[in-house]
């Protein structure tokens, strides 16, 4: 905590000055604001300074930046209606600016600022300003461009049977997304700006009611915490908002599907959306959401709870694998069965390196390949990985370097840390594989359950927003339970929106 | 706050790394000799020599190839005792030797007849010993020949010596059986015997067709054939017996004989106070099948199956109690079991006469009787032959 | 720091559980034969008695832990003396549960390995468990590893199956005899006793005047399991051999053989009854450091975590061997002293005063 703060003053302390707006009223004269404004836009050269005249008499400046607003909306809704605003009355600017907030024909509502700052923000966020003459005060009309993508399917997270609609980078979108699937005026959604310089919109949703206040309200306050110049996505927040950014693993779930975002919120978690990030944090969360994603609650119950089970299996696989493998081979190798003993110690008569490092090596190889597939293009990470096969996995064998069993093990090890549906739950057990091994390589089995009695210890003592990580499980919960190893039937879980409230409360007792 | 953070984090990561050098238990797979099998042998002069077998890795997969290279190797020492013996092996190995996989220990015929009780010990105080490598004797030969002898049908003698007896081709003992055996009053243990032949094309191969039987911690004797096989009735380890009868003389066309198997065996025991002396009844009933007929009898009709019963009866009641007065006379020795069961159904008396048990052994009456229910009698009903009609 | 009933549940058990599986199936057998799975009932019903002395203590000041309610019931003076009793006990037992543990592993899977580096990896287990989460940290993990542990132990249990010959048992009685069944119970009543630790673990309890029910749940699936294992223990291995071994529970389970293929698992049952070893250590950690602060009268209890794991480390290496490890520890002092006066002899002291106090106190208040 002490630290988190400690960070973001230092952020503050760098980006200072960057702002040198100072906060003055406007003038009345239509001259001095355009001269104002130009001085905080210099050298922006997209930025529109338009004179014309209302009544075919009063002077009044639009300032705008082009490359953000809506051409179309701003010439038909709102310049062809200005110039041809008649009214035969003259009367003062304050009163034209009252009538035309009431008589402008369009669907943009405009709304009245009297500060230079808020004029620069607002030309900032892709309004247009229109400063009247004589006036204090000015018009601000939001026509922004909606510069978005189309609405597409999640690269990540796909499903088979589930709605194939994913988060885009814009704020109002995701928000209507979340809107569709719960049409209820009890889903709340506050909007806090955030980065000094990047005025990122974000937004608070939760369901009223269902959502524990308390979890709102630290929510909240941890926002407000913080002091950063930039925010430009859901990852910069994360960490400062999370109760423990130093663990490998996740307590707050990112995710790109509304249905997901959706059934949490439903479930009373608390959901936090920001402008430009096609994610959104959801929280608090268990150890266990990791392992479960939306199309378990798509498809038949069974099938849904085998693979959960399948998950959780192999996530121990992947966590666990090549120590096991390490220990087992190089410490108790009586428990092989005789003949495959043989077979394996014929494989490794070849192989100059310890089992240990063999496996370390080829650990950190299949990271490697991993990575270079995820961020080379397409086509190119195809090559890799027929290289990282090929080369790999046949050259190294038949060369004699790494024994055809290891390869076995690692191979099974990548595959299953791709079952586990969360990639920051995947990025953690990828780490933690490391001490694992070494664990193993220096006291064999009893190194691996040291380990892993360390993990867990760790894994007790993670909270999410008061909320124990390892919940239901333990502290026990017995409705809980059904939504943890299994995926019960529909009609078993009726309660299951309460849930995590219940659970909060019981916490907070 | 922060110096003491780093402080510890310093701390833990030099103790980890000074134990990370450590790898003190740690064996490479290709740095072991796997011992498949060991053989216990008394030398001339009367020490001990051991000898092990050991599965050549390398040779395993080479002989995919070539078929030619061998895939064990055996190695012989001797010394005081175990453990000394097998230091000396391992100065003859590039490998540690490696005892996790040993499925069968071989003792010498001299050897048991000697006295086992000093071996006892090593196999038993080596934390890397397992119960179940499985115990046979060696019969009229050394412990060492038999590690020796190759055995064409498996690449490694020793997964030949465990398939058979775990597939019940012969008894099977265990060595936690074998030291129950040892270590109980009123028991007395027996190990399969391996004799060493050649087979038909003149390569040399085992057999286990005969049974150790040891009294106390002494081998005093084999029982083979007709006692083999009854003894064999009695553990219930029928798989691979079949018993023939000449149940009616001889004709020019048939030999008179029947041969049956054995579906399932029931053993009881039943203990008695006779005149203060326990006296044992043995009862064995047990279910078979027709397997070889080669009599003219249609033994689809109930009174020939009757007579065959009755005959089977007879002939299996006077195995089984030949087995038992070998047992009581010749060798002096309950392998039966008898003793155990006494001590359950008359524990009180079983407290006076526990330490005499293999005393009073050979003077206790046993009564055997054998059921024999012929139950299938294989899928014809007529016997095999052509009848002519 | 508070926890849930449940997880008292799971701490007493696995506390009570583990060694008692494995230490005391060789006293025990020893003394009372074949018939140890009566001297288990003994032990059971020992234990029964020791926890209905503990929980109704508890209930005299629910939200009081030893410490406090020894000096509330007995007085500041007394109180004291009698937590010095009980100090004795914590102290030792933390060294030499880690040193047999460390005696496990030894001979049974790394008979290389030094002792201080396998009691370093255990003693920063626990170290790091209740220092980073105190008793809730060790709760949480014991609630997730006790379903573990008990799996695993029947597991073990199902795969000995086939090796069990129940006529090992027999005869019943004749070989032991009253007595003998009774020695024999004193060893498992002794490691089963652990429900004592109670006293320290209510006042954290969320409902601290319903947790006995948890406490009686644990001894008795405690007990049943043990008795279950020891029963089989001896059925599989025999009167004879038992004696003879370490920890013949982890003898039975070298026999398994699955299809004659998967042999030789003994490996996993030990490191899965780590996870019960750990419970204990950590929990008896805790109580020690905490007990010692407040007796100390120190705020921060953790500090004394710094002082008492090195102690405990320093104080492990004073064993020479298994035997007296073992055995001079739990004949000389966990049998005779530890078992009638801290299990059974003072919380009596402490119902007893306790109550007279109490109705006293009623009386006075009426009159």
């Amino acid at each position: 905590m002490k630290r988190r703060k400690h960070l973001s003053q230092r952020l503050t302390q760098k980006l200072e000055g960057i702002d040198p707006i100072s906060d003055t009223p406007l003038s009345d004269s239509l001259d001095r604001n355009e001269e104002a404004i130009r001085q905080a836009f210099v050298n922006c050269t997209d930025l529109i300074t338009r004179k014309f005249y209302i009544y075919r008499s009063v002077p009044c400046l639009a300032v705008y930046l082009d490359v953000l607003v809506d051409h179309a909306l701003w010439d038909d809704g709102l310049l062809t209606p200005l110039m041809s605003f008649e009214d035969n009355e003259t009367d003062s600017s304050e009163q034209l600016i009252e009538r035309l907030k009431g008589h402008l024909p369009s669907v943009v509502i405009p709304e009245t600022t009297r500060s230079l700052k808020d004029a620069v923000q607002r030309i900032v966020k892709g309004e247009v300003v229109l400063f009247i003459d004589t006036s204090i005060e000015a018009l601000s009309f939001k026509i922004k461009d909606n510069l978005q993508r189309q609405l597409d399917e999640p690269s990540t997270e796909a499903v088979i049977r589930g709605p194939r609609i994913g988060f885009i980078e814009k704020l109002s979108v995701n928000m209507a997304l979340i809107r569709h699937n719960i049409r209820s005026p009890k889903l709340k959604m506050e909007n806090v700006v955030l980065g000094s310089t990047t005025q990122t919109e974000t937004a608070i949703v939760y369901i009223e009611g269902l959502a524990s206040q308390n979890v709102v309200d630290e929510v909240k306050q941890r926002l407000a915490k913080i002091d950063m110049d930039s925010v430009l996505g859901s990852g910069y927040i994360e960490e400062l908002i999370s109760d423990h950014p130093k663990s490998p693993f996740p307590v707050i779930q990112s995710t790109q599907r509304p249905d997901a975002v959706s059934a949490s919120l439903i479930e009373g978690k608390v959901a936090v959306l920001v402008n430009g990030s096609p994610l959104a944090l959801v929280l608090p969360v268990t150890f266990w959401f990791a392992f479960q994603t939306v199309e378990d609650y798509y498809i038949n119950f069974l099938f849904g709870s085998m693979l959960r089970m399948l998950r959780y299996f192999f996530a121990f696989l992947a966590l666990s694998l090549p120590s096991l493998f390490v220990a087992i081979t190089t410490y108790h190798s009586e428990m092989i069965p005789t003949s495959l003993t043989i077979s394996l110690a014929a494989a490794r008569e070849v192989v100059p390196f310890p089992a240990l490092l063999e496996s370390i090596i080829m650990e950190i190889t299949f990271e490697a390949l991993r990575e270079a597939g995820v961020r080379l293009p397409r086509p190119v990470g195809q090559t890799i990985s027929i290289v990282g096969a090929l080369v790999i996995g046949q050259a190294a064998v038949q060369a004699g370097i790494i024994s055809a069993p290891l390869i076995i093990v690692v191979s099974l090890t990548g595959i299953a840390s791709f079952l586990i549906p969360n990639p920051n739950m995947s990025q953690a057990i990828s780490i933690l594989r490391f001490p694992l091994l070494l664990c193993a390589g220096t006291f064999g089995l009893y190194g691996v359950s040291a380990g892993l009695m360390a993990i867990l210890i760790h894994l007790s003592n993670l909270k999410s927003y008061g909320l124990p990580y390892l919940t239901p499980v333990s502290p026990l919960k017995l409705t809980g339970l059904l939504d943890v190893f299994f995926r019960a039937p529909w009609n078993a879980m009726y309660k299951r929106q309460q849930r995590v409230k219940d659970e909060m409360e019981l916490e907070n007792k | 706050m922060n110096l003491r953070r780093i402080g510890l984090a310093c701390t833990t990561l030099a103790l980890y790394l000074g134990l990370l050098t450590g790898c003190w238990d740690r064996n490479e797979m290709d740095e072991l000799a796997f011992v498949m099998a060991s053989g216990l042998d008394l030398a001339d002069d009367g020490e001990l020599e051991t000898s092990l077998q050991i599965a050549l890795p390398t040779g395993i997969q080479a002989s995919d190839q070539s078929g030619g290279k061998k895939a064990f190797m055996a190695v012989s020492e001797k010394g005081k005792d175990g453990m000394d013996t097998l230091s000396k092996e391992q100065q003859q190995l590039s490998r540690n030797i490696n005892l996790g996989h040993r499925r069968v220990i071989v003792i010498g015929e001299a050897l048991g007849r000697n006295g086992i009780n000093q071996v006892m010990d090593t196999l038993l105080r080596s934390p890397e010993s397992r119960y179940n490598s499985y115990i046979a004797t060696a019969y009229g030969t050394t412990a060492k020949e038999v590690i020796k002898t190759p055995y064409l049908l498996e690449k490694i003698p020793a997964v030949g010596l465990n398939n058979i007896m775990e597939g019940n081709f012969s008894i099977s003992v265990k060595t936690d059986e074998f030291l129950d055996g040892l270590a109980t009053y009123g028991k007395n243990p027996v190990t399969p015997g391996i004799r060493i032949t050649k087979d038909a094309l003149g390569n040399p191969t085992f057999v286990l067709d005969k049974i150790a039987v040891y009294r106390q911690n002494k081998l005093v004797g084999f029982l083979s054939d007709e006692q083999q096989k009854a003894f064999m009735l009695y553990r219930g380890n029928t798989q691979v017996i079949t018993w023939s009868l000449q149940l009616v003389p001889p004709k020019e066309e048939y030999k008179g004989t029947v041969n049956i198997h054995f579906l399932k065996v029931r053993t009881s025991v039943l203990t008695r106070m006779a005149e203060g002396k326990p006296a044992v009844d043995l009862r064995i009933k047990t279910t078979c099948r027709i397997s070889a007929n080669d009599t003219e009898l249609d033994f689809s009709r109930p009174e020939t199956l009757a007579l065959l019963e009755q005959k089977y009866e007879d002939e299996l009641r006077k195995a089984v109690a030949g087995v038992v007065s070998v047992s009581q006379q010749e060798f002096k020795s309950d392998i039966f079991g008898f003793g155990r069961k006494v001590h359950i159904d008359h524990p009180y008396v079983w407290k006076e006469i526990k330490e005499d048990w293999n005393e009073i052994y050979p003077s206790v009456p046993v009564d055997v009787k054998i059921e024999v229910k012929i139950e299938r009698i294989g899928r014809t009903q007529a016997p095999g032959q052509l009848m002519k009609y | 720091m508070k926890i849930t009933g449940m997880q008292v549940f799971w701490l007493i058990t696995l506390m009570s559980m583990g060694m008692t599986l494995v230490m005391t199936l060789t006293p025990s057998v020893t003394s009372a034969k074949q018939d140890i799975w009566m001297s288990v009932i003994v032990a059971s019903c020992i234990t029964l008695l020791i926890t209905f002395f503990t929980t109704q203590t508890s209930l005299l000041h629910p939200d009081q832990n030893l410490v406090q309610l020894s000096r509330t019931i007995l007085g500041k003076w007394l109180g004291s003396v009698v937590m010095l009793v009980y100090f004795i006990q914590w102290f030792t037992i933390l060294p030499i549960v880690l040193r047999q543990f460390n005696d496990v592993i030894h001979i049974m899977i790394l008979p290389q390995t030094p002792k201080w580096a396998i009691m370093l990896i255990m003693l920063s287990l626990i170290t790091y468990s209740t220092y980073s989460g105190g008793i809730e940290s060790i709760a949480r993990c014991s609630e997730i590893l006790g379903p573990i542990v008990i799996i695993m132990v029947l597991l073990t249990l199902l795969a000995s199956v086939n090796n069990v010959d129940l006529h090992l048992l027999l005869p019943v009685y004749a070989d032991s005899g009253l007595s003998a069944i009774f020695k024999g119970s004193l060893a498992p009543a002794s490691y089963l006793g652990h429900s004592v630790e109670y006293l320290m673990l209510a006042p954290f309890l969320i409902k601290p005047r319903k947790g006995g029910k948890y406490a009686f749940a644990a001894v008795i699936t405690a007990s049943s399991l043990v008795l279950l294992a020891m029963t089989m223990a001896i059925a599989t291995m025999g009167v004879p051999i038992t004696p003879k071994m370490w920890y013949p529970f982890f003898e039975m389970s070298r026999k398994i053989s699955l299809f004659g293929f998967i042999e030789n698992l003994d490996p996993l049952p030990i490191v899965v009854w780590v996870a019960s070893v750990f419970v204990k250590l950590a929990v008896y950690l805790f109580i020690t450091s905490y007990g010692t602060a407040q007796y100390l009268n120190i705020k921060n209890w953790r500090i004394m975590i710094w002082f008492i794991a090195p102690i405990v480390l320093i104080f492990a290496f004073i064993p020479q061997n298994v035997t007296e490890a073992i055995s001079n520890y739990l004949f000389n002092y966990w049998i005779p002293i530890a078992l009638p006066v801290n299990m059974l002899g003072l919380p009596l002291l402490l119902l007893i005063v306790g109550k007279i106090r109490q109705v006293s106190g009623r009386s006075a208040q009426k009159g």
